[in-house]
């Protein structure tokens, strides 16, 4: 089972990327608010993108392809490395299939594969799927402005909501203030400890839209192991049909 | 540089040959010329529907890898050493938005003792099931052989919800890990792990989709005995679960029916399969195979991975040598050697590049187990190095065996 790639779809899915890293927005909650809903709420995308888990004495880099259908509707396939190029994912709902061309397999994942992590990538599970709350689990704080990269940037202090089960007592976030672009944010836990720094360069025009095409994750404790996740090219609401995320178009798309 | 049958295609040119109707004519000229009328009558058919957007329209991968083996009985016995260098080339070419041509090549050089043992091993190289002979032992020299067989030569063609597959594919109905009763075309072997990918079957496979998560199958598979094996077979999604029926009649004797599932216990994933194998000259006496098996897997969160697996089977195989594990044609009736088998395996990710993996076997009516310890390491980002050791101990034709096979693999895909 080709299980490390099986968390790259729903990195996708629960709008990790869309949500944290392009948000924009207008005031505290607004802001956080709008960009989720910008994000979240678009009908459909399409994107191709690279991550990169970078280690000390090793790095590897994963690219695929994603489409996406409101928070329903997912379909991934992977285009490199060479081993695994040519699988692809499939979610509906809740439910989950992997097909791997090779041996001409399609395999039903559970549910719970959602909560895996790639390759000790810094994300985990509860980052993907919890970050859809970043509107109702916190309470919202504009703290400040800053600049970052040169672009002047909304502070804003997000602190969770007591009834909320989320992993992260505090972020706060550095949202541009021109293309509303999450350029920073640091992640605490409970005990408001920081565990992890997200920044956001090479800001790029794409589809329309200006948005950065690197993110780099760096763990406050171990920072030499890096993830670094790039968007090749982005698509933003391009009529597709439900019908495309089928188990049949999983072993035609490419 | 490509090889096919016919003619030979540099790496810069499939992409210029499929951009006209008529260079397309040309390749597949080459290719297959019976084939012409037929593809071409399809192209024409689904020309205007032809995508606009740029994608290759030409595909090639694979992998190539060296593997050294020993096989042995004991340790100070003697050992039978092997080297194998196997390419793999897997080539697509996108006729059209609705037409897929595959031709898959495993070309291998195999050196070392058994080679030197002549016919009986050579030959069973060379062998082909299929109804056409696409193996071919290139060189055969006392010391080695060279063979090139191709297992994947197929046509597809998709429209709305149809799919039609004509010629030698790989039909994989299995919903377990280990054993496969419902892979009634080509069953996988959890030992051959040399070669996953399977040989094909020589069939046409029209699929129907009637909604995103289901579908209907009908094959018709015909083998180098001109045995057939025809088979229906749908496939569900509710309550969480893909649940499939599949009837049919296998190699012109049995006729087979079959249920498979795959769902989730919380974090578990809950799969199996049965069928049952009732040969129809004698129906209904008692040869009927019945083959049940099931199994739960979990991936934990640092990506290791469990798995346990039991297979009833009410008329279980003989087992007189350990060969037959391996065997080329290898069915799905022919996976049990004991009524009882229970498999487990752990794989621990011990850290993102290196796995470790313990499996075990049991066959209590042979008083025999298989354990089988190995590790993945990924050296780079296209090279991967694996250690793998096959133990078996088990009592056959009323004596104690046991037997050894030790496997050092380097593998670049690319």
């Amino acid at each position: 089972m080709k299980h490390r790639f099986y968390t790259l779809f729903f990195l996708i899915m629960q709008g990790l990327v869309s949500n944290t890293l392009f948000a924009q927005a207008i005031t505290a909650t607004d802001i956080v608010r709008k960009a989720d809903e910008k994000f979240n709420g678009e009908k459909s995308s399409y994107s191709v993108m690279s991550m990169t888990i970078v280690r000390p004495e090793w790095q590897r880099t994963i690219e695929f392809k994603s489409w996406t259908l409101g928070r329903e509707y997912a379909l991934t396939l992977i285009t490199a490395p060479a081993k695994e190029a040519g699988q692809t994912f499939l979610k509906r709902g809740s439910e989950m299939w992997s097909w791997n061309p090779s041996i001409g397999r399609l395999i039903k994942l559970p549910p719970s594969m959602m909560s895996q992590g790639w390759m000790g990538s810094d994300y985990t599970n509860d980052d993907i799927l919890r970050e859809s709350s970043v509107v109702k689990d916190y309470i919202h704080e504009i703290v400040g402005e800053e600049s970052i990269g040169g672009r002047l940037c909304y502070k804003i202090k997000m602190t969770a909501r007591e009834d909320a089960s989320i992993v992260w007592g505090k972020q706060i976030r550095w949202i541009d203030k021109k293309d509303f672009l999450v350029l920073k944010a640091e992640l605490y836990d409970e005990d408001g400890i920081l565990v992890r720094t997200e920044t956001s360069s090479d800001i790029k025009t794409m589809d329309g839209r200006t948005i950065p095409s690197k993110i780099e994750l760096v763990p406050e404790e171990e920072p030499e192991n890096k993830t670094l996740v790039g968007i090749l090219d982005i698509k933003f609401n391009r009529p597709v049909e439900e019908s495309f995320f089928s188990q049949q178009n999983m072993k035609i798309v490419r | 540089m490509v090889k096919f049958p016919g003619c030979t295609l540099k790496n810069t040119e499939p992409l210029r040959i499929f951009n006209s109707p008529t260079g397309y004519l040309k390749f597949t000229g080459n290719v297959c010329k019976k084939s012409i009328l037929i593809v071409w009558i399809i192209f024409l058919f689904c020309f205007p529907l032809h995508s606009q957007e740029k994608k290759k329209s030409i595909a090639l991968n694979g992998y190539v890898s060296t593997m050294q083996s020993a096989m042995f009985d004991s340790l100070s016995g003697p050992f039978l050493n092997e080297n194998i260098i196997h390419n793999r080339l897997n080539f697509k070419a996108y006729l059209s938005d609705k037409i897929t041509f595959a031709a898959d090549f495993r070309n291998r050089l195999f050196t070392g003792d058994m080679v030197r043992y002549g016919r009986p091993y050579t030959g069973m190289i060379g062998e082909d099931d299929g109804v056409v002979d696409m193996s071919w032992n290139i060189v055969e020299e006392q010391s080695f052989l060279l063979n090139t067989t191709i297992d994947r030569l197929w046509f597809d063609l998709h429209y709305t919800n149809f799919q039609i597959t004509l010629g030698r594919q790989r039909i994989n109905w299995g919903q377990t890990f280990v054993w496969n009763p419902n892979d009634i075309f080509n069953a996988y072997s959890y030992f051959d792990f040399d070669y996953v990918e399977r040989p094909g079957s020589d069939a046409v496979r029209l699929q129907f989709f009637p909604s995103s998560s289901s579908a209907a199958e009908l094959v018709l598979k015909v083998n180098s005995e001109y045995d057939i094996t025809t088979a229906g077979l749908y496939r569900f999604n509710r309550w969480g679960y893909d649940i499939q029926f599949l009837a049919g009649w296998m190699n012109s004797e049995e006729l087979v029916l079959g249920t498979g599932w795959s769902g989730s216990i919380g974090s578990l994933s809950f799969r199996g399969e049965g069928t049952w194998f009732e040969p129809v000259e004698d129906f209904p006496g008692d040869t009927s195979t019945i083959l049940i098996t099931s199994g739960l897997d979990r991936i934990f969160k640092d990506n290791s991975v469990a798995q346990i697996q039991l297979m009833y089977c009410n008329n279980p195989l003989d087992l007189s040598n350990f060969g037959s594990l391996y065997s080329r044609d290898f069915t799905a009736k022919d996976l049990a050697f004991s009524k009882f088998t229970a498999f487990g395996q752990f794989t621990w990710a011990a850290t993102p590049l290196l796995n470790l993996t313990l499996a075990a076997m049991w066959f209590p009516d042979l008083d025999g187990y298989f354990a089988g310890p190995s590790m993945d390491y990924s050296l780079s980002e296209n090279l991967d190095f694996s250690l793998i050791w096959q133990h078996f101990d088990a009592v056959m034709s009323g004596e104690r065996a046991k037997i050894n096979l030790g496997f050092l693999r380097l593998k670049f895909s690319f």
